[in-house]
Order: C-alpha cells, then structure tokens, then sequence
C-alpha cells in the first residue's frame, strides 16, 4: 500500500513538471489598472528555469532515537552511513525531488540486561539501517549568492538487520525486516565552481514500528527507527544550469 | 491453631491418594521393563552403631569409610514428626521459629520466653544462624498458640510454627518413548554449544531429600519387620550416573538442623532425581542427561522419608511402623540447609518444595541466600486441581531479584494440569504432565528396593531411568540453567534472573501470566544474549 502511495506521489511530482503546467512568475511593471480600451498587454514571458540534475555522495550520522538500545548493544546510539543518491531540480519553479540511497552499519555485541547494567554475552551481533529515499522538496536560492536553502520530505523505505556471525548461531537468530517511513529534512547546499556543490542536511526520519516486541528495544520499550540525521554531501551538477 | 491437616501436595493428588489406598506405597514407578539396573560400587562391609555413637568417623563424599554410620534423628525429633503426621498437622506440634528484633539481648529473649506458659530459659533456644531460634515447648504442643504469644512480645521480629513442607512430585512409570523430551523442548543441544555443562567451579546446592554421596554395602540399620526391631545390613550407594568428585560439602539437616550429619542418604529417589535433572553426568553411555552436567552438586538433605523415620522410630527401640508416609521437608532444616548453602560457596540453589502457609522463616533464609550471591530456583507448587492455593516460600519468589518460582509444562509446551496458577509464577519448565503421558525421566534409586508396605529390609545402592512429575522436575531445569549462565561468568543473582525472564518463550496470555510466568525458560538464549531486535 506505502508502495503504491509512494508511486503516485511520485508520478504526481513527475505531472507538476510537465511544461504545459509551467506557469510564470514574473509580475507586471506597470501599477496603473488598464483601460477597457486599451489592448491587454502581453504578460512578459518568465523564462522557465531548465531542469537540473545532480548526483551526489553522501555521508549521515544517525542518531537513532532507540538510544538506550544501540547503546546497549554497539556501544554507541549514532550509527554512521554512507550512500549516494540523485536530485532533479526545478521540477516546477523551485521543486525538486531526489532518490537516494543510505547504508549504515555498527558491529555490536548481544547483551544481557540486568536494571542499567549491560553485560555482554560476548557473541558479536553486526546491525545494519539500509535505506531508500524517495522525496523532494523546495528550493531557496539566497539572491547573488552560490547558497541555497531547502527543506523537505520523503518516503523511506528501510531494511534493518541483525546479523550473527558466531558458530553457535542459526540463521533464525538473525533479523532482515523491511519497514516503511517518512522524513522531513531541511539543508543548504553550495555551488563550488561550476559544476560541484556541497551541502548539508539534517533530517529527522520516523520509521515506527520497526523495533520492539523482542530483543533489548522491548526491555527498553523502544519501537521505532526514527533518528535525527545529519548528512553531509558532494555532489556534480548536470545541465544547462 | 486449629489441627490442619497437610495437602496432598503430590502433583496429581488422586494420584497420590489412589496410591496411599492401595497399601501405602508411596513410590509406585519402577525400572521400565527391560531396563537394566545399574548396581552402585562395592565397599567393604562396616558397622553402623545405635543412634547416639559419635565416636565413629564420618565418611566425606566419595570415600569408601572403614566405619560409618547411618545417622538417624533423635528420638524426640522423631516423635514430633510422627504426632504431625498422626493428628494431621503441617507443622511439628510445640515447634517455634522465633527471630529477635536487632539488639534483643540474652536477658531480653529471656524476658519474651516468659509470655509462653513453660516459661522456658532461653538457654534451650536452638540457635539457626545468628538471629533465627527454634523452641521446643513440652507444655503448649499447639505451635500456632506459642507463635501467637511470642510474636506478641515487643522483643520479637516474629515468630512461626515449625511448618513442614512436601516435595513437589508424583512418581510415576511412563512409557519409555517420552524419554528425555523434556530437554529437547528447551533446545538444550543448542545451550550446550555454548556451554557444555557448565563448569566445576559452579556449586549447585539441592536441597532436598538428599543425593547418596557414598557407597557402603552393608549398613547396619534397624528397622520394624512386622513383629520386632530387626538389625539389618542395608546397602547404600551412589547413583552411576554422578561420580562421587561431583559432589561438595553434603549434609543432612534432618538428623538436626544445627548439627548436621555430613553423611547424606537419599532414600527418596526425589533428590537424587531432581539432583539429576540439574547435572548428572552426560555423554557417558549411562542413564540419562542432565543440565549442568560439569558443575559440582552440594547434596543438602532437609526433607525426611518414611524410611528416614522408620530408621529413627527402630533404632529408638520403639516397635512397630511410623505414621505417615510423606516425605516432609520441616521448615528449621530448610532454613539451616539455605544458610548453609549460602555461607559454603553455593552459586545456586534448587529447592523443590512447598507448603500453604506462609513461612516468615524460610523468606528470611532465602533472602540471606540471595544477599551471599546466590540464585535459588524454586517449585511453583502442584495445587491446580488441589484447591490453588499459593506455595510457600514459593510465593515469595516475586519479592526477590534473584529467585524464581518455576511452572511446569508438559510435552507440547502445555501448562501442566496440577502446576499451582498464581501471580507468584514467574518462568516455566518441563515438569511433566502424566494427563498426557508426559514424565520427566532422570536416574534415579531403584523404586522396587524400598516400596513402602511391602519392603521390609531396603536397599538404596541400586539405580533405574525414572519417570516423575511436577514443579518439582521443572525447577531444576531453571536451576541447572542458572548454573551454565553462572559458568560464563554471570553470578549476580539478580542479573541471572533478568536473564531468564527476558529471554523466556511467552506462553499462554500476552505477557506475564499466571499460568506460564514470564514464560518457557530457553537456555540458548539466556546464554547466547539478546539483540536490538531478537
């Protein structure tokens, strides 16, 4: 259903850039009401900007919002990722949608919980956060200046595993779920030359349901994926931009 | 005090009663058809003199002695168990356990004594442990009137009759294909590729009916043939399914409770199963598998059979029979078994008995156990179709990190038909369902040596694949599990507890219930550790 969701979303963003739905921006010069006499002026023709494609590198620091159980079992509640993802811009005036793609990965080690103390099993547990994004957003040029802000939002469509890499273990004790969620994000990238740029982003994905029901999540009674996000990127520029 | 006469605390109490009707056997499984019995080693013949010898040395485990003796209680002790089981009592008639507020001194106990008719010095306080007493009074035999009077008093924590409690068991003869299901059902292969029985540093303290801790062919015993006290040479040995180097420090806490013999006799077969199922000897072609099979067992005899007292009764020189055919486990040897275990280096206790009135006593002793380090694993109680009432100091278990009253469950992860439902339930085990044909199989002394009503001269040296049931048989897989966590290096008992529970399988309700607790004890888990997710 998420699926199906995010398709028309998509193909929804895809129809708003058509060029018979472009529509200008530009105001008129004249304050005078003209005359019912006169010819109506011709609105002046805002050129339409040109598509811009950018395709782009990325590094995230996840702050997952299961603290207390990251921290239990890879020592540490920030997971660090990597991906790389593309961008269209001016979709339509100043839309923009972007896919990407994020690995994250922390070793660990399968604990005991005994109140706050954590005593490790000393059987090592390899967790991992694969996410697709799919989503887009508004752009906001800073006049006369290679800078522009953003924000936005997306669909997100995660893979979270537990894999267990010691003898004694079976197959059955490992994780591989898929779950589905959403972020909204805000950032500022930069043009560095002509055909580079480099932003950042912060981002905060909700991913509910994901975690719990077993496991040390349930002992900590915490549910979910969601994280806070900072993303850094390089990217390259396409077009005529 | 009113009388009260004890529950029938066997796990299925018709049962039980079917069994008392049919000629007062007690013990009614025996070796599968078919089964070899395993014959215990042989030692040179000795002599056991009358009670009261303590001249004659006392073997320690695993030494075949020049000289022994079958120590047996006193005859007084004797009496007051013969007179609860004669008038139906659950506690041994004019017995108190009193515990002094903090600073109550000598002249203080003194001046509480006095509230008691007798008014005894306080000079005949027998002391268990430092603050905890029993009182004999010869005047007053209602327990419940003395500890009435005595709690009253402003120098006294409380006081309590001395309860007695039954083992949580039925014997019984299944066919031999439920054999050993009940380890398969908690995937132990898998626990054992983590920690293959744990290891010899480990103590495991049963207390129980006693597991026999050395060999002697000819025990000179005395016993009723029907028509005169009767010396006999009485053959005892250990089972061949524990060597005698597993054993540390027994002591039978029957013959008394501060003064305990360190000879242990198990002429039961209940604690030497149960001793079974936490760790007899595997992977070595004979009988059957046990938990912790690498960890050392610390035999703590506190509950009396039928032949333990017909022993005393004889050698007594007091003719005829002894009443009741119980095995009872009195609340003053269980405290001092626990104290024991505790001051001795237990790192785990299995106690697989109960009774339903509540022990003040018996919580202290578990709490002292608790606070040396010690995990106890505890019976449920068999009382489902009994009444359902609450056992004690199971019933405790949820006041304490670090003890856990044990459910049973049969061969589909069933909850079993006689395990007691209560809030007090906190994890279950296999413990055997005979209402499906599920037993728990453990070796364990041969039930045609010493059948009640028909055996007149016992033997306890011979050995058989026995099938039981009830919480009695699921608490030692708790325990034993306890004892392999223990052996990786988890000895908090509060930590070995929060393991067990948040690794259970959830049976039953969503959650903790009555009927499983947290749920199926899994011993993979609860040393593989957990997840974020699983």
């Amino acid at each position: 259903m998420r699926l199906m969701i995010s398709a028309v979303v998509f193909a929804a963003a895809t129809a708003v850039a058509s060029p018979s739905l472009a529509q200008g921006t530009g105001s008129s010069s004249s304050t005078r009401p003209p005359s019912s006499s006169q010819a109506k002026p011709a609105k002046p023709k805002v050129p339409r900007p040109p598509l811009e494609y950018r395709a782009f590198f990325l590094v995230d620091a996840s702050m997952m919002a299961a603290s207390q159980s990251f921290k239990a079992v890879a020592g540490s509640s920030t997971m660090f990722g990597y991906g790389a993802g593309g961008e269209i811009h001016n979709l339509w005036k100043k839309l923009f949608m972007r896919v990407a793609f994020a690995s994250a990965s922390r070793e660990g080690e399968r604990v005991f919980i005994n109140g706050t103390d954590v005593i490790p099993s000393g059987f090592p547990v390899d967790l991992g956060i694969r996410t697709v994004e799919l989503g887009g957003g508004w752009r906001m040029p800073l006049t006369n200046r290679p800078v522009a802000l953003y924000a936005g939002g997306g669909l997100l469509f995660t893979k979270y595993t537990e894999t267990n890499s010691s003898a004694v273990a079976l197959p059955e004790d490992d994780v591989a779920m898929s779950v589905t969620g959403y972020s909204v994000q805000g950032g500022l990238d930069m043009k560095m030359g002509k055909r580079f740029t480099v932003g950042v982003e912060a981002q905060y994905r909700i991913v509910p349901d994901a975690l719990g029901g077993n496991g040390v999540s349930a002992l900590f009674a915490e549910d979910n994926l969601n994280a806070f996000v900072i993303r850094g990127m390089v990217g390259v520029r396409f077009g005529k931009n | 005090m009113a009388p009260r006469r004890s529950s029938i605390r066997f796990s299925t109490g018709l049962l039980a009663a079917a069994a008392c009707l049919a000629g007062g056997i007690l013990v009614v499984s025996a070796a599968p058809e078919g089964e070899p019995q395993v014959k215990g080693a042989q030692v040179p013949n000795v002599v056991a003199p009358r009670v009261g010898a303590k001249s004659i040395p006392v073997p320690v485990a695993g030494q075949s002695p020049a000289r022994m003796t079958l120590p047996v209680m006193s005859a007084e002790r004797l009496a007051a168990f013969e007179e609860a089981a004669a008038r139906g009592l659950d506690y041994l008639p004019g017995q108190v356990l009193v515990k002094f507020k903090p600073g109550v001194n000598r002249a203080g106990q003194q001046r509480a004594l006095q509230a008691l008719r007798s008014r005894p010095d306080a000079s005949v306080l027998e002391w268990i442990g430092d603050d905890l007493a029993l009182l004999k009074d010869t005047v007053q035999p209602d327990a419940g009137i003395l500890s009435d009077q005595l709690a009253a008093q402003p120098e006294v924590a409380y006081a309590q009759p001395n309860y007695l409690m039954e083992i949580h068991a039925t014997p019984n003869d299944p066919s031999y294909s439920a054999r050993q299901w009940n380890l398969r059902a908690i995937n132990m292969q898998r626990a054992w590729d983590i920690a293959p029985g744990g290891s010899n540093s480990v103590i495991v303290a049963v207390i129980d009916s006693g597991v026999t801790t050395v060999a002697a062919q000819n025990v000179n015993t005395f016993t009723w043939n029907g028509s005169a006290i009767v010396q006999f040479a009485m053959p005892i040995g250990l089972s061949p399914d524990f060597d005698a180097s597993r054993f540390v420090s027994p002591r039978d806490f029957t013959i008394s409770p501060s003064s305990p013999s360190t000879l242990v006799v198990d002429t039961d077969s209940h604690g030497t199963h149960v001793a079974g199922t936490v760790g007899e000897n595997t992977n070595n072609n004979v009988a059957l598998a046990g938990i912790a099979y690498n960890t050392r067992i610390m035999p703590l005899k506190a509950c009396m059979s039928y032949w333990d007292r017909q022993f005393a009764r004889s050698a007594a020189g007091t003719p005829g029979f002894t009443t009741g055919t119980t095995t009872l486990c009195s609340s003053d040897s269980v405290v001092a078994a626990f104290r024991f275990a505790a001051d001795n280096g237990a790192n785990v206790i299995n106690y697989s008995a109960g009774s339903n009135s509540p022990n003040t006593a018996a919580r202290d002793a578990i709490a002292y156990a608790i606070s040396k380090g010690v995990f106890i694993a505890i019976s449920n109680g068999n009382d489902a179709t009994d009444g359902n009432e609450p056992s004690y100091p199971a019933y405790y278990a949820p006041d304490f990190n670090g003890m856990m009253s044990v459910a049973a469950t049969g061969q589909t992860n069933q909850h079993a038909i006689y395990s007691t439902t209560n809030d007090h339930t906190e994890i279950s085990a296999p413990g055997g369902d005979n209402s499906v044909g599920d037993v728990v199989w453990q070796a364990s002394i041969l039930s045609t040596d010493s059948i009640i009503g028909s055996t007149i001269f016992p033997r306890f040296d011979r050995y058989s694949e026995r099938g039981k049931q009830g919480t009695s048989m699921a608490s030692p897989h708790v325990a034993g599990i306890a004892a392999l966590i223990a052996s990786r290096g988890i000895t908090n008992p509060a930590a070995i507890e929060a393991i067990l529970r948040q690794t259970a399988r959830d049976l039953g309700a969503t959650g903790k219930d009555v009927q499983f607790g947290h749920g199926l004890v899994q011993p993979f888990y609860a040393l593989f550790g957990q997840g974020i997710r699983r």
